[in-house]
C-alpha cells in the first residue's frame, strides 16, 4: 500500500478522496492548497508514493507545487486532476502532463476512473 | 395549509460590497420552480447538447433541457466569478435564515443543488424530498443521512402502495449512479457557456456528494451505525 498526497481547496473532494484511498489500504495526507501541500510534501519526502493535485488553487497553484515535487523527487508518481483554469476549459490539465504528471483526471470523474489511475501508477 | 408558493433566498455578498440574489420559487405541492423561464436561453441549454445518456425526454417535447434551462441564469451571473472567491453566502428560508462565509464554490453548489432538484428534470426529481427540507451547506454525513433517510421513507410509502419495498439500499446506489452520468454532462454543457471555473466547480462539489453512494456506500452507512444504537438496543430480536 502507498503513502499518497492529496492536495485540492474543496474540503469536501478532499475528505471524499481520503476515505476512498484509506478505503483501498492506502495512507493519505491531505493539503488544501500547494503552498501547505509543499510543506506536508517536504517533511515526508522518501515516504510519499505518490501526489494527487489539483490544479487550480489559491496560493501556490497545483503546476508549481508538481514542478516543485517532481524536482526534489523525479521519481515521484503524480495524478493531475481539474475542472479548468480560470477559463472552465482543460488546457491545464495538458500543461501539468508537460510538467511531468504521468495521469490527467478531469473533474468530475468517476471513482473506478481514479483507482484505475492510481493501480496504473502504483504497479 | 400550504401556501401558493415557497421562496428560498440566496444572497451572495462579494467582498467589494456587490451582491448577487437569487430567488427559488417553488409549489409546495410539486416541490417544482414556478418562475417562467427566460425566452432567449442559450444553445448549450438545448436539450440535445451533450444530452444525457440516460435522458427520457424528447427535442420534439422539450426543446430545452430544463435542468439546463433552470441553471442558465445563474451560470450567466457567476461567468466572471473564480471558485475559490471568498464571500458570504446567505440563505433565506420560511423558516430561518442560515450565513455562512464560503467560497463561490461552494456557495453555488448549495444554491445548484436546490435548482437542480426542483427544475423539472426527471432524474433529478427524486431530489426533491431533499429539496422541500433544504439544508443548504449539508455535510457529507448530513447528506448520507439525508438522502439514505429520505430513499428509506419512500420506500415505506412503496411498501403501503405496492407492498414492495427496498431495503437494501441498492436503488440508492443506482439513482446515484444515473446522476453522476448528468453531472458529467452538465459540466461539458457548462464549459461552453462560462468565462470562469465557478459554476463547473459548484457542479464538480455536488458531483464529489453524488460519490458518498456510488462507492462505499454499505461502509459509509456503517459510520453512522452508532447514532441508531439505542434503536438497536431496544427493537433487536424483537423481529
Amino acid at each position: 500500500m502507498a503513502v499518497i498526497l492529496v492536495v485540492d481547496d474543496s474540503k469536501e473532494i478532499r475528505l471524499m478522496l481520503d476515505e476512498f484511498l484509506k478505503l483501498k489500504g492506502h495512507t493519505v495526507f491531505l493539503a488544501e492548497n500547494g503552498e501547505r501541500g509543499q510543506r506536508i510534501f517536504m517533511s515526508h519526502v522518501q515516504e510519499i508514493d505518490l501526489l494527487v493535485s489539483d490544479i487550480y488553487m489559491p496560493e501556490m497553484d497545483g503546476l508549481e507545487f508538481i514542478r516543485m515535487a517532481l524536482a526534489k523527487r523525479p521519481d515521484l508518481k503524480v495524478i493531475a486532476m481539474s475542472a479548468g483554469d480560470t477559463k472552465g476549459n482543460l488546457a491545464s490539465l495538458g500543461f501539468a502532463g508537460d510538467f511531468g504528471a504521468q495521469e490527467l483526471l478531469p473533474k468530475p470523474f468517476r471513482m473506478p476512473d481514479l483507482l484505475a489511475a492510481v493501480n496504473r501508477l502504483l504497479i | 395549509m400550504a401556501e401558493e408558493t415557497t421562496s428560498i433566498t440566496y444572497v451572495f455578498s462579494f467582498p467589494d460590497g456587490h451582491k448577487e440574489t437569487f430567488v427559488v420559487a417553488l409549489d409546495p405541492k410539486t416541490i417544482e420552480a414556478t418562475e417562467p423561464l427566460p425566452e432567449n436561453l442559450p444553445d448549450w441549454t438545448l436539450l440535445d447538447f451533450h444530452k444525457c445518456a440516460h435522458c427520457p425526454l424528447q427535442s420534439e417535447t422539450h426543446p430545452h433541457c430544463p435542468l439546463s434551462a433552470r441553471i442558465s441564469g445563474i451560470v450567466d451571473r457567476f461567468a466572471e466569478i473564480i471558485s475559490y472567491e471568498e464571500m458570504v453566502v446567505e440563505v433565506q428560508t420560511p423558516e430561518r435564515t442560515v450565513s455562512k462565509s464560503t467560497t463561490a464554490q461552494q456557495g453555488l453548489s448549495a444554491l445548484m443543488g436546490l435548482v437542480m432538484a426542483t427544475s423539472g428534470c426527471p432524474i433529478t426529481a427524486l431530489f426533491k424530498p431533499m429539496a422541500a427540507f433544504h439544508l443548504p451547506f449539508a455535510t457529507s454525513d448530513e447528506t448520507t443521512y439525508r438522502a439514505a433517510s429520505m430513499y428509506l421513507l419512500a420506500q415505506y410509502y412503496l411498501y403501503r402502495e405496492t407492498g414492495n419495498a427496498d431495503l437494501s439500499m441498492r436503488g440508492l446506489g443506482d439513482f446515484y449512479r444515473s446522476v453522476e452520468v448528468l453531472n458529467e454532462h452538465m459540466a461539458k454543457r457548462v464549459r461552453e457557456a462560462t468565462e470562469r471555473d465557478a459554476a463547473i466547480n459548484a457542479l464538480v462539489e455536488l458531483d464529489f456528494f453524488a460519490k458518498n453512494f456510488t462507492f462505499g456506500l454499505e461502509e459509509r452507512l456503517e459510520e453512522l451505525k452508532y447514532i441508531f444504537q439505542p434503536y438497536l438496543d431496544r427493537f433487536e430480536g424483537e423481529g
